[in-house]
């Protein structure tokens, strides 16, 4: 299983470096007076959470697919492990993938963009923390739900990406307020962030249980 | 075996074409209202702002159905009783309807209201989000394979509980503190039309609602009697 | 000690803030507004033919005839939003309404069929 897992891990981090790199071809301009081409910072937050949401979720269906083959659900289930346990359990691993595409990601952006994203750390590390405590959360909610679809690789974007947009807007909000320097704003979408994982983290153990019986 | 003359929707039937024919009066009613009886509107907007008076009552319809929804989601998810499961389908659908005719109308009204097709405002934003969440309903559905009811009642829980979210983050999207309020108070002359333009969409969704579970009763009914011809040998 | 005098302290403050609102209340409302610069203004503005004429056109009918053409033009956005309501609620019933008419038939029809076979 850890081999498996770092394997998903590389290929996530890959990943999110390539949508980065395309970012880069598609926003960076030649800068008027020297001749090369510059990025301006102004964007790269959006550019940072594109990359480790879509990252993301191939790395969520990659997770969950793992378990489908190999029949480790239902041994899960039939085990006397109450089924909070085994929902955490998955959302942990899915936040350390998340993490790991963050460390990728984050000096990339900064170096590519030349955006002064270390300057405030403690907020960075905030956003980053809440923002993949949030995804892991209601992605795994979904994914497991959506074990034996179909249409699964899709459907999951489908699904996922319309709940998550508040948890997006306040991750971007908060990395854009850093840059900006205005840490309050910074600390207030910081705490929206934390209210959205409250929320959605109460729901999912809730409904955890009734979507994943059989 | 199940009762063959009358399908479900014609036990009350009298109710049904009683509450159709109110509502048909209802339109009647507020077209007279809103055409004859409330005074212009000031501003860019002037006669556009009649549009004002359906665009409304269908953004509370979208809210209230997406509530619906995701009541009977977490109902059916409790219990797994089929017929909340019917109830929260009936809602999706309807909520996607008045979702189309509030993105359109709301459309309509912004290109003269703020001379321009789109803005990001929030309520645009999240009624936008909200309706997207609803088709995404629709799609996992028909696509879902299998365990279709469970994830899609799953989303519709997960979508109700999201709309307070989505609402204030998209209102808070653009500045830190709440931006000026873009609908300007009502003048008193204009609450009856608007008012009673909301009852009477209220009481055209309850119809639609128990029509629409109606036909997924029907629907369900129509697949247990195909798999009894089938065990009795009969060929389709 | 400082929590006995703030208290009074308090008080006092507030007597003098209310001295200045009960003593302007003896006074009249407010005198009709005159000057001798508004007077000076209007006689310069007079002699600017200019801005008389810009006043002129601001009450000609060029711009009315715009708002109205306007107005007019955007008219066509209520009807358009109007039809599309009642295109949108009128399509929604009429689809419901066949497939409850599809599903009724079907239903009948399969049950006639599961009769005829039980009788058999």
């Amino acid at each position: 299983m850890e081999f498996r897992s770092r394997e998903i891990i590389y290929t996530m981090s890959f990943f999110a470096a390539m949508v980065v790199l395309l970012f880069s071809f598609a926003f960076l301009k030649q800068s008027a007076t020297s001749n090369e081409m510059t990025g301006s910072s102004e964007n790269s937050p959006g550019f940072i959470w594109v990359a480790v949401l879509f990252a993301g979720t191939l790395g969520l269906s990659r997770a969950f697919d793992r378990e489908r083959e190999t029949g480790t659900m239902r041994a899960l289930l039939l085990a006397p492990i109450p089924r909070a346990a085994i929902f955490l359990g998955k959302s942990v691993a899915i936040a350390i993938m998340v993490l790991v595409v963050q460390a990728v990601v984050v000096p990339l952006v900064a170096l590519f963009f030349d955006a002064p994203l270390f300057a405030h750390p403690l907020p960075l590390l905030c956003t980053l923390v809440l923002g993949t405590i949030g995804f892991s959360v209601v992605g795994s909610v979904f994914a497991a739900m959506l074990l034996k679809a179909g249409s699964r690789d899709v459907l999951l974007p489908v699904v996922l990406y319309p709940i998550l947009v508040p948890l997006f807007i306040a991750a971007i909000k908060a990395t854009a307020a850093m840059l900006d320097g205005s840490l309050g704003d910074s600390w207030f979408w910081i705490r929206f962030l934390a209210v959205y994982d409250t929320i959605f983290l109460v729901a999912a153990l809730w409904t955890f249980e009734s979507l994943v019986i059989e | 075996m199940t009762d063959t003359s009358s399908s479900s929707s014609s036990r009350s039937a009298p109710l049904f074409i009683g509450a159709a024919v109110a509502c048909i009066f209802g339109f009647g009613y507020t077209l007279s209202l809103i055409f004859y009886q409330t005074p212009l509107a000031a501003g860019p907007l002037y006669f556009n702002q009649k549009i004002f008076y359906y665009h409304v009552p269908c953004a509370f319809m979208l809210f209230l159905a997406v509530i619906v929804c995701g009541i009977a989601s977490i109902k059916y998810l409790r219990g797994r009783e089929q017929r909340w499961d019917d109830v929260s389908v009936a809602a999706a659908e309807i909520s996607v309807v008045f979702g189309t005719i509030v993105m359109v109308t709301g459309v309509l009204w912004a290109k003269p209201a703020w001379g321009k097709w789109w803005v990001w405002d929030a309520r645009l934003t999240s009624a936008l989000l909200l309706w997207m969440t609803m088709i995404a309903y629709q799609l996992v559905r028909k696509y879902g394979g299998a365990g279709a009811e469970r994830l899609a009642s799953g989303l519709g829980v997960f979508a109700m509980v999201n709309i307070p979210l989505v609402y204030s983050s998209t209102r808070l999207w653009k500045t830190n503190h709440p931006s000026a309020n873009t609908v300007p108070s009502l003048d008193p002359s204009m609450r009856a039309a608007l008012w009673f333009s909301v009852l009477l969409f209220t009481v055209f969704f309850i119809l639609l609602l128990r029509l629409r579970i109606n036909a997924r009763r029907d629907e369900r009914r129509l697949y247990e009697c195909r798999e009894m011809a089938l065990d009795a040998g009969i060929f389709e | 000690m400082t929590l006995r005098v703030f208290p009074i302290f308090a008080l006092v403050l507030l007597a003098l803030s209310a001295a200045p609102t009960t003593v302007s209340a003896q006074v009249k409302g407010p005198a009709p507004y005159a000057s001798e610069m508004r007077d000076q203004c209007i006689a310069e503005m007079e002699k600017d033919a200019r801005i008389l004429a810009a006043c002129e056109e601001s009450h000609s009918s060029k711009y009315q005839v715009q708002d109205a053409a306007r107005a007019v033009k955007d008219k066509q956005f209520v009807v358009a939003a109007y039809a599309a309501i009642w295109a949108v609620l009128a399509i929604f019933v009429v689809i419901m309404w066949l497939r409850q008419r599809k599903l009724s038939v079907e239903i009948t029809r399969l049950q006639g069929e599961l009769k005829k076979a039980a009788a058999e």
